[in-house]
């Protein structure tokens, strides 16, 4: 009788605690954002949270505009973010509030798997990088793996350096993922020999050798995690396909 | 209540506007369309242009390549006139002074005197959809106005003629039928008119009568009138006859006499002066029978005795059941001495008869005519009353005789 009771008092607390109003807003219109967004708030519904409008507990936001704009509002409420390429540029992960999971995994640990799933022996990685990119990408790339090749207009700038690297990593750069660029960069690492690798899984449709995919399901999860619970690092990574 | 006509007529201007109102509608929203297509193409062609000028720009940004390939477009397309890129603070236009001309932002369609301005923000395209497009310049395009709205003119002219083509056809149909029903209605109006005439003898319509109608539900309608046309004769035959006709005997009776005969016959047979006999025959003991075998057996004696009578006498004499047991026979063109023979031959056949009664059944008569009784055959009620008068000498003298005297 009094086990009976202890379970019920903790399944109460438990469902006292989590149970709370959720906003979901997606700011992006492109396929896998629309799909998370679906897969979000049915998990959320799943665990007894009510979506709402206004007024909630926790916002969930997908997409760099919808995280832009709350980091101008003066509601203290929990954020938690994704679809968002480099939270560190807005300062994000000195906000007390916003929790976030990474829409593309660290550089590092995409190296690692590429290593790994292509049995090759670790060699430093030829980044290039536009010069607009290049403080925000050492934030990104350690020197103990990358060496940042910098350009100013086309990536054809960095090729006869490229030449002295076995493999080559594509950063989340605007100016070398401009279609152009990058196929004129793979182009020229396909005729070279160069691997090429990315932690961005929609641009496995260019030709590279290996990309990060990825897991979706997965991303949902962590998101209403960091809705339920308040973890000690800011910024969770991004959950990939093995 | 409205004729027909007045309603086909009304029908008629209803579906006229109907139909007209359609083709203003028609019209209209096809106007509205060809507009809309003619947005969407200049709108569509715009993006393609910009497409491929981007993309030349992105590949190699020379400025004598990206205008030599505006040139070339615009050479090829005839509604083309000019375009306008720009991007990175950088701009490629053909001809060189055309945005000088149009100062334009953000996107959508102007319409000019002779000219329709195409223009729309472009965007910085990414291999990867993570990346945020970023909005890097602005895409002009310029077409001849009246070469695009030829397009137009050449589809709101199609839809038209369409339109028009359609409701010429539907208004061919709906007048065909209109004709033939109105043709059905008109000659089921003329076929009942017809009936309607006071003086009218109803007649079985012809076969081509019937025939004449197109439309099955018009043949059946003329087919049920003609059905009751028929009945109606029908009866009216078998009322006449049940007016002027005794049923028990089979003979004429009374009002026959009365209606017919005298209105009718009398003045003809005076005219003429023809001989003229009246002879009043009464059946002999008939109450006897009457009381000693019943009034069934009574009925049946009259029944035979007005057999005999119709069977005896020529189509041209005139047999009428007169009172009960009293039948009164004119014979027109005969004298008595003629006539007694028909009724001799009525006795001879009646007396042939067995009824059941043990003896045979007589009747006496007594006779009357013109010229021998009265001085003209107008005098008929005279008549009957000299042979009423001898039937009852014939009574006094024995029956079963005649009295011509």
């Amino acid at each position: 009788m009094v086990r009976v009771a202890v379970l019920l008092l903790i399944f109460l607390l438990d469902v006292s605690v989590s149970a709370s109003e959720v906003c979901v807003i997606n700011s992006y219109s492109i396929p896998p954002a629309k799909e998370l967004e679906i897969t979000v708030r049915k998990l959320l519904l799943k665990q007894n949270h009510r979506i709402v409008k206004s007024k909630c507990d926790v916002k969930v936001l997908i997409g760099t505009p919808a995280v832009v704009k709350e980091m101008n509002r003066k509601e203290q409420c929990k954020i938690v973010y994704t679809f968002v390429l480099f939270p560190e540029k807005f300062g994000l992960e000195k906000k007390k509030n916003f929790y976030g999971v990474r829409i593309f995994p660290l550089p590092e640990r995409t190296y690692k798997r590429f290593l790994k799933k292509c049995s090759l022996e670790r060699k430093k990685v030829a980044v290039p990088i536009s010069e607009d990119m290049l403080e925000i990408a050492r934030m990104y790339l350690p020197e103990k793996y990358f060496v940042l090749l910098t350009f100013k207009n086309s990536p054809v700038e960095t090729f006869r350096d490229l030449l002295k690297y076995k493999y080559v990593y594509i950063f989340p750069d605007s100016k070398l993922l401009k279609i152009v660029n990058l196929v004129t960069l793979v182009n020229f690492c396909k005729d070279n020999d160069l691997l090429v690798f990315s932690g961005l899984s929609d641009l496995s449709k260019f030709g590279l050798d290996y990309v990060d995919r990825v897991d979706y399901e997965k991303l949902a999860e962590l998101l209403v995690f960091l809705v339920n619970r308040t973890p000690k690092e800011r910024i969770v990574s991004c959950p990939c396909k093995e | 209540m409205r004729s027909f006509k007045s309603l086909v007529l009304f029908q008629f201007a209803v579906l006229i506007s109907g139909m007209f109102l359609f083709l203003v509608f028609s019209g209209f929203f096809t106007f509205k369309l060809a507009s809309e297509y003619e947005r969407r193409y200049v709108d569509r062609l715009s993006s393609i242009l910009a497409e491929n000028v981007k993309l030349i720009a992105e590949i190699y940004p020379n400025k004598y390549l990206i205008e030599e390939s505006m040139r070339r477009a615009v050479e090829e397309i005839p509604a083309l006139k000019g375009m306008c890129l720009i991007i990175n603070d950088q701009q490629f236009c053909y001809p060189q002074n055309l945005i000088k001309k149009y100062s334009l932002k953000g996107k959508g369609i102007t319409y000019h005197d002779d000219e329709v301005v195409v223009y729309f923000p472009v965007y910085e395209e990414y291999a990867s959809q993570f990346l945020e497009r970023r909005e890097e310049g602005l895409f002009l395009a310029l077409f001849d106005r009246s070469y695009v709205s030829e397009f137009k003119n050449y589809w709101v002219l199609n839809g038209l003629i369409i339109s028009v083509s359609f409701i010429a056809v539907g208004l061919l149909v709906i007048i065909s039928i209109w004709l033939d029903i109105t043709g059905d209605f008109n000659r089921l109006q003329r076929f009942i008119d017809s009936l309607n005439k006071p003086d009218v003898v109803l007649t079985k319509p012809s076969k081509e009568d019937i025939e004449g109608f197109k439309l099955e539900e018009f043949r059946k309608v003329a087919e049920l009138i003609v059905r009751l046309t028929d009945r109606i004769s029908e009866l009216k035959d078998s009322i006449k006859r049940l007016a002027i006709t005794d049923p028990l005997t089979g003979l004429f009776n009374r009002n026959y006499l009365n209606l017919v005969v005298k209105e009718s016959y009398v003045p003809f047979w005076r005219r003429k002066a023809s001989p003229l006999t009246v002879a009043l025959l009464d059946i002999d003991d008939f109450k006897l029978i009457n009381d000693m075998y019943g009034h069934s057996k009574g009925d049946e004696v009259l029944q035979k005795l007005g057999r005999i009578v119709k069977e005896t006498l020529r189509e041209s004499d005139i047999p009428i059941r007169y009172g009960g047991e009293e039948i009164l026979i004119v014979f027109p063109s005969s004298k008595k001495e003629e006539a007694v023979k028909a009724i001799e031959r009525i006795r001879s056949r009646l007396r042939e008869e067995d009824f059941g009664i043990g003896k045979s059944v007589t009747f006496s008569s007594g006779l009357a005519d013109f010229p021998s009784d009265v001085s003209t055959p107008g005098e008929f009620c005279r008549l009957i009353e000299i042979a009423d008068k001898r039937l009852y000498r014939a009574k006094k003298l024995g029956k079963n005789r005649d009295v011509l005297f």
